[in-house]
């Protein structure tokens, strides 16, 4: 009978491969629109303008407060009644951008954070804006302590991504569901969606990994 | 060249400028000195700048520092700044450290800037190192480079924030010697320090320092030989017996 369910799962693959597209794809355009989104506001956090700092800053605590099924089912299933109706596609996009900006805001502000006061002020003494301060001096520093935990975060947002399947989103998780109502052996079903998971992770993590060491520059470390 | 009018700074109760009245011709070297804790780091920091100040004025060239509507751009070109931490970008070599704020503040051309870049190193005498990185210099090294990053934008004024505090002894020399090359060839100078030699040797006036006020002012001949204040002596007397 388990040999009837394996075969029968092999038949499937194809249809697990279209999950992993699905995956892929939502990821990707979050990711991309996150890093975006987190960039500006882990920088954001530090103007001088109070009122930005304080409205991200509550942004931040809620988007990280709460948990990413309730955010997007109030973009699929609340926003309609203000008027802004998404498609599952587009709301698992802009649900999942606006979470990741979110936690990669924090990983930014932290690397920020790691930079000496001094860098600033000898950059502000050279006559240099906020934005070539932070473009030449600040950045190119603060990507050493981002980088590793930024990538690390992908992975993560990577899996928090299967939550999308409970808009009707064919992501990889809800390939598995579907396929555990015709082959009704759970083990096998979800081991594999498990490993196509952590296919799509694991070059992320080695990748992670490889940052942490090659970031390292002896020739910059004073 | 540089006035201070009444100001006064706090850091939240403390008095950390008191009253300070303060004015600097163009050629002069004022050495500011005193115990820690004085003021005197701060008092330097506010004239690019770097602090802000609670009321007075601060005049810089006749543009008045703390006015919301002077361009610090232009301020800070003319303004010189090395500090106490050397603060070089440790991800640029000696050379780029020099030609990033003409390049991207007087829109320089890279070859222009690296061209005047290199004549300052050699006037601080690290030609040879204009390849390495911060991290690959020793710290009489680092603070030449950041002397000559300060010298890039040809300021009317340099201020020097202890700069040879953070340096071990055989390396002060050197550093020394680039700023008394500097006094000489009339930059107006303003250095905050504790090497009484350079002070009585360069400077045309001392100013000491104590809780936020200004003790005392004096010529090098006058200050060491005839202070008129009791905290002042008291002072030297510390200072200089070793």
């Amino acid at each position: 009978m388990w040999l009837y369910y394996f075969n029968n799962l092999v038949a499937s693959f194809p249809f697990f491969l279209k999950g992993v597209w699905t995956t892929v794809i939502v990821s990707l355009l979050s990711l991309v629109g996150g890093t975006i989104l987190g960039f500006c506001i882990g920088i954001g956090r530090n103007s001088r303008i109070r009122v930005l700092r304080y409205s991200l800053a509550i942004y931040v605590d809620f988007m990280r407060g709460t948990p990413f099924l309730v955010q997007i089912f109030i973009v699929f299933f609340i926003f309609p009644e203000w008027g802004i109706q998404l498609e599952a596609f587009q709301a698992a996009v802009f649900s999942l951008t606006l979470y990741a900006g979110a936690y990669i805001s924090e990983i930014v502000a932290g690397g920020i954070s790691t930079i000496s006061p001094g860098q600033t002020e000898a950059a502000m003494s050279g006559g240099l804006n906020w934005f070539q301060r932070l473009w030449f001096v600040i950045m190119p520093q603060a990507l050493r302590p981002i980088l590793p935990p930024l990538v690390g975060q992908y992975v993560l947002l990577i899996k928090d991504s299967s939550v999308i399947s409970v808009i009707g989103l064919t992501d990889v998780t809800r390939v598995g569901w579907l396929t555990v109502q015709r082959i009704p052996e759970g083990l096998m079903v979800f081991g594999l969606v498990g490993i196509l998971y952590f296919s799509i992770c694991y070059p992320l993590i080695r990748l992670s990994n490889w940052f942490e060491k090659r970031l390292t520059i002896e020739k910059w470390t004073v | 060249m540089i006035q201070f009018t009444h100001v006064h700074k706090w850091f939240g109760k403390l008095h950390v400028l008191n009253d300070i009245n303060l004015t600097v011709s163009a050629g002069e070297v004022a050495v500011i000195c005193g115990p820690s804790g004085s003021g005197k780091s701060t008092l330097i920091r506010c004239i690019n700048k770097l602090e802000p100040i609670v009321s007075g004025e601060i005049l810089v060239d006749g543009i008045q520092v703390h006015d919301k509507h002077t361009s610090l751009t232009r301020l800070r070109a003319e303004i010189g700044f090395v500090f106490q931490q050397f603060n070089l970008y440790p991800h640029m070599t000696a050379l780029d450290n020099v030609t990033l704020a003409p390049m991207k503040v007087r829109k320089t051309s890279r070859k222009e800037a690296e061209e005047s870049g290199m004549i300052l190193l050699e006037k601080v005498g690290i030609q040879d190192k204009a390849k390495a990185y911060p991290a690959q210099l020793s710290g009489g090294q680092q603070q030449r480079v950041a002397i000559a990053r300060g010298l890039a934008m040809h300021p009317k004024i340099m201020l020097f924030d202890e700069p040879t505090s953070a340096l071990d002894p055989e390396m002060i020399n050197e550093v020394l010697d680039v700023m008394r090359k500097l006094a000489n060839e009339g930059m107006t100078m303003v250095v905050v320090t504790h090497e009484m030699g350079f002070a009585r040797e360069v400077s045309s006036h001392i100013i000491f320092m104590d809780q936020g006020q200004i003790v005392e002012v004096g010529t090098p001949t006058d200050f060491f030989e005839n202070p008129k204040n009791d905290r002042t002596r008291l002072f030297l007397s510390k200072i200089l017996t070793h």
